[in-house]
């Protein structure tokens, strides 16, 4: 196996590790700061994984340039020469979408937690199910 | 945590231990394909091809940096619907804090002057560093929301080493922020619609953020200054997203970094 496409598999294996443990923190961890934390972890992941997917092995090098010419090209041929050895545009112009929107997200998220933290004084999952028994005793 | 807890976050792990594994033989297998590919896929081949090809002018961006070209040509209606979104979450982000009692002035604080006047250093070359990221977003790596972000770590920078009433008694406010913001994004809607608008006053055909001449549209953005190619829409796109995202983010950095007494949380 070639020592490029065992890094390659090797990172994408552990990008799926580091998915399903922020998967898992989401899941059970009662923090709701810790949840957003997790679900930033999980999205950060996500794109690693998009952007890794857009890598090539070119035919001609054993790795490839990124997708932007270097000079002007003068003729086809350089067009078929860049074509021969860049990676895939497609993804990482998807990621940077997805950051931004991500951004919007987690701020607008951070700002409902501080809001939250100001209801309930504190951040826990619970405290609202807390909050309701109260209600019911008294 | 109780028994029942411990039981369910165990079955939680094993089940996501089993995807895990599930994934990775995929992957190992070929069942995503063969990764990495040796050859380039057809849409990406067709963009790379085409976004500085002046062999095929109906098709082509001029724009060195395919990636932007993805971004404000090939896919501008896609990062026109992005900038809305951010738009959106920012306006939801003022509505929940439209208690914000304002900003008290207090004791200028800050780190030592050391720290101060080399920070004033960094500033500068910082600024040129984000100028130039987004003004040459179509021939370098780089764009206007890179640029964008670069410059709002500029707010926090300042938060952190001055303080926030530094920001403030240079003149600058959160409404004035916004201001700045609501001009950014409406330069870029103005940017999308001028070919629109130049093709109704000349009378032929036209596209909503049409860049490059197609072959039932003779309108195009400028290619070329002097020398240099200039991306067509995609260079001014870049700079109003660069003001827009700079805003954008500073907005949010100077918002949380208020006192929670003057956000209105806490009486």
């Amino acid at each position: 196996m070639n020592i490029l496409v065992l890094a390659f598999t090797t990172t994408a294996i552990v990008l799926i590790v580091n998915l399903v443990i922020a998967t898992y923190g989401i899941f059970t961890d009662r923090s709701l700061l810790k949840k957003v934390i997790s679900l930033f972890i999980f999205s950060d992941t996500l794109s690693v994984f998009a952007i890794l997917i857009g890598f090539r092995i070119p035919k001609i090098t054993s790795f490839p340039r990124q997708p932007i010419y270097l000079d002007i090209p003068n003729t086809v041929k350089d067009i078929e020469e860049f074509l021969a050895r860049t990676v895939d545009p497609i993804p990482q112009a998807f990621i940077i979408t997805a950051i931004v929107i991500n951004l919007a997200v987690f701020s607008f998220l951070a700002g409902l937690l501080l809001q939250y933290y100001k209801h309930f004084g504190s951040l826990d999952v619970h405290a609202l199910e807390e909050e309701e028994v109260i209600d019911e005793v008294y | 945590m109780s028994a029942e807890k411990i039981r369910k976050s165990s079955l939680i792990a094993f089940v996501l231990a089993i995807v895990t594994l599930s994934i990775s033989i995929v992957i190992v297998s070929g069942g995503l394909g063969i990764l990495p590919p040796k050859d380039l896929r057809e849409l990406g081949r067709t963009i790379t091809a085409n976004c500085f090809n002046p062999w095929n002018r109906t098709l082509t961006s001029f724009s060195l940096n395919a990636v932007s070209a993805v971004i404000w040509d090939y896919r501008g209606i896609d990062t026109i619907f992005e900038t809305a979104v951010l738009f959106a979450a920012i306006a939801g982000l003022s509505m929940l804090f439209k208690d914000v009692k304002g900003f008290t002035l207090g004791r200028v604080g800050g780190l030592t002057l050391i720290a101060k006047k080399s920070v004033k250093l960094v500033i500068l070359l910082t600024t040129i560093a984000s100028i130039s990221i987004a003004v040459h977003g179509h021939l370098t790596p780089g764009g206007g929301f890179q640029g964008g972000s670069v410059l709002a770590v500029i707010t926090s920078l300042i938060v952190v080493v001055y303080s926030i009433e530094t920001i403030y008694r240079s003149g600058i406010s959160l409404n004035i922020i916004m201001k700045i913001r609501y001009t950014a994004l409406l330069i870029i809607m103005i940017i999308a619609i001028i070919p629109v608008l130049y093709g109704l006053a000349i009378g032929v055909h036209a596209y909503f953020m049409q860049n490059i001449s197609k072959d039932d549209s003779p309108i195009s953005m400028p290619t070329n200054f002097f020398d240099t190619p200039l991306g067509g829409s995609i260079f001014f796109f870049n700079l109003a997203e660069y003001i827009a995202i700079a805003t954008s983010l500073s907005f949010v950095v100077l918002l949380f970094s208020m006192r929670l007494k003057e956000l209105g949380l806490e009486d």
